[in-house]
C-alpha cells in the first residue's frame, strides 16, 4: 500500500473507471445470460462485492463477495501446501442440481457462477473461462487508458471526521 | 480497498486480530446488534463446531452518503487459535486497517504479545509495517478482577506513550463503537495522504 499505480491503481486494492465498470458489466450480463446462471457474481480478490447477475434475487452480495474470495484464496493455499508447481484457476462444486464454478479472472477478480446441473459443465467452463480472460484485459493496467483523478472524487480534509460522525450515527444504543 | 468511481463507492476493509477468545467476534456482534438492517449485510461466521472461529467473521457496514460518496466497511476477524496462522494470513490480505484486541487478564500477556508479533510479521509479508500502518489496539475484558494495568499492556506489546489503547468491555458493547470509529478515521487519513501523493 502508500503507492498509487500510474492509471489510477492503488497497490493495496482495486479502482475502476467508469468505462471499465461498464465493460465488465457486458460481460457479466452475457455470461448471465448465455449460461442460463440462477447466478453470477464479480469480487475483487480481497473480497470486495463489485456486481451480481441472474435469475436468483435477495442474496446479501457483500457476504457472499468475502465467502468466494475467500473460498479462492484457501483453494490456493491448498495448491501451494500440495504442489506448489501447479497453478489451479476454477474451483468446481457438483450439486444434484445446481453445479458452482469460481474462478480467477486475472490478479484482482473472483467470478461466481451458479448454474443448473441441466447446462453442460464443458459449455459453462467455456464461458467462464472466455469471461474471466476478458474481464483480466479489462483491468489490466495499461498505458493510456485514462483514469479520473482520485483527488476530484474524494473529499477534502474533513472526511475522516465525518465518516467518524457517520458511525456514531449508525450506532443504536 | 476497492474504490467504483461510477458508483462512487469507496470500500474498505478492517481486520479484527488478537489472541484466541480474546473478543474479536464479540466485537463484530456488537456492531452487528447496534446497527440496522438496511445500513449492514447479515453476519458471516466459518466456525468450528465448537464455536470458535474457523476461518472468519464478516460484517459490512454501508456508511450512507459522505460528499457524494458511498463509503462501506468490510470487518472481518481472524481465527485466534495459534493453528491457523495460515487462515490469518490470508484475512489480512487487502487489509486497509487493523483493531487488535488484546486481553486484559493477566496470564494471557504472552498471548497477546505472539499475536501482535504475529501480526506484524503477516503484515511485513505483504509489504507494510506495523508502525505507519492504521492500527487501533483495544484492551477488552477491563472489567475482570484482577485486569492487568494500561501500563503493564503498553510495556508488553512495546507500545510508546502517545499510542492510544482502547479499554473495552466487548460483551457489553463498552469501547466498541470507538474502536471502529478511531480506524475508520485512521484508515480514511491514510487513504487521503496516499491520493495526496499520488497527485503531487
Amino acid at each position: 500500500m502508500g503507492t498509487m499505480g500510474e492509471h489510477g491503481d492503488v497497490a493495496s486494492g482495486l479502482t475502476l473507471s467508469p468505462l471499465q465498470e461498464k465493460a465488465l458489466e457486458a460481460v457479466l450480463i452475457q455470461l448471465a445470460a448465455k449460461s442460463s446462471a440462477g447466478l453470477v457474481l464479480l469480487a475483487t480478490r480481497t473480497g470486495h462485492y463489485i456486481s451480481m447477475r441472474g435469475t436468483q434475487k435477495h442474496v446479501d452480495g457483500a457476504a457472499l463477495a468475502s465467502l468466494v474470495a475467500a473460498d479462492l484464496a484457501a483453494s490456493t493455499q491448498i495448491t501451494a501446501l500440495v504442489d506448489a508447481s501447479e497453478v489451479h484457476t476454477m474451483i468446481l462444486r457438483e450439486g444434484e442440481r445446481t453445479t458452482l464454478l469460481i474462478a480467477e479472472a486475472g490478479p484482482a477478480l473472483v467470478l461466481l457462477v451458479v448454474a443448473s446441473r441441466d447446462v453442460p459443465l464443458g459449455w459453462i467452463r467455456m464461458l467462464v473461462q472466455g469471461a474471466a480472460q476478458r474481464m483480466a484485459e479489462i483491468t489490466r493496467p495499461a498505458p493510456g487508458r485514462p483514469m479520473p483523478a482520485l483527488a476530484a472524487v474524494m473529499p477534502g480534509g474533513e472526511f475522516a471526521d465525518l465518516v467518524g460522525q457517520a458511525i456514531d450515527d449508525l450506532w443504536n444504543e | 480497498m476497492y474504490i467504483n468511481y461510477a458508483r462512487r463507492e469507496i470500500t474498505v476493509k478492517v481486520v479484527y486480530y488478537g489472541p484466541a477468545l480474546g473478543g474479536k467476534t464479540t466485537n463484530l456482534i456488537q456492531i452487528h446488534d447496534h446497527v440496522a438492517d438496511g445500513s449492514r449485510s447479515e453476519l458471516i461466521s466459518l466456525k468450528t463446531a465448537e464455536d470458535r472461529t474457523l476461518f472468519f467473521d464478516f460484517l459490512e457496514l454501508q456508511l450512507g452518503k459522505i460528499g457524494g460518496l458511498a463509503p462501506r466497511a468490510q470487518l472481518y476477524t481472524v481465527p485466534g487459535q495459534a493453528r491457523y496462522e495460515a487462515s490469518r494470513r490470508l484475512v489480512l490480505r487487502g487489509a486497509d486497517g487493523v483493531v487488535f484486541v488484546g486481553d486484559s487478564q493477566p496470564e494471557r500477556q504472552q498471548d497477546n504479545l505472539e499475536s501482535w508479533r504475529d501480526m506484524a510479521r503477516h503484515l511485513a509479508s505483504y509489504g507494510f509495517e506495523a508502525q505507519g500502518f492504521p492500527i487501533i489496539v483495544q484492551l477488552n475484558k477491563r472489567d475482570l478482577p484482577g485486569a492487568v494495568p494500561l501500563e503493564h499492556f503498553r510495556r508488553t506489546l512495546g507500545l510508546n506513550g502517545e499510542a492510544p489503547i482502547f479499554e473495552a468491555v466487548a460483551l457489553d458493547g463498552r469501547g466498541v463503537r470507538e474502536s471502529l470509529r478511531a480506524v475508520m478515521e485512521r484508515v480514511v487519513v491514510r487513504l487521503r495522504r496516499e491520493i495526496s501523493a499520488s497527485a503531487a
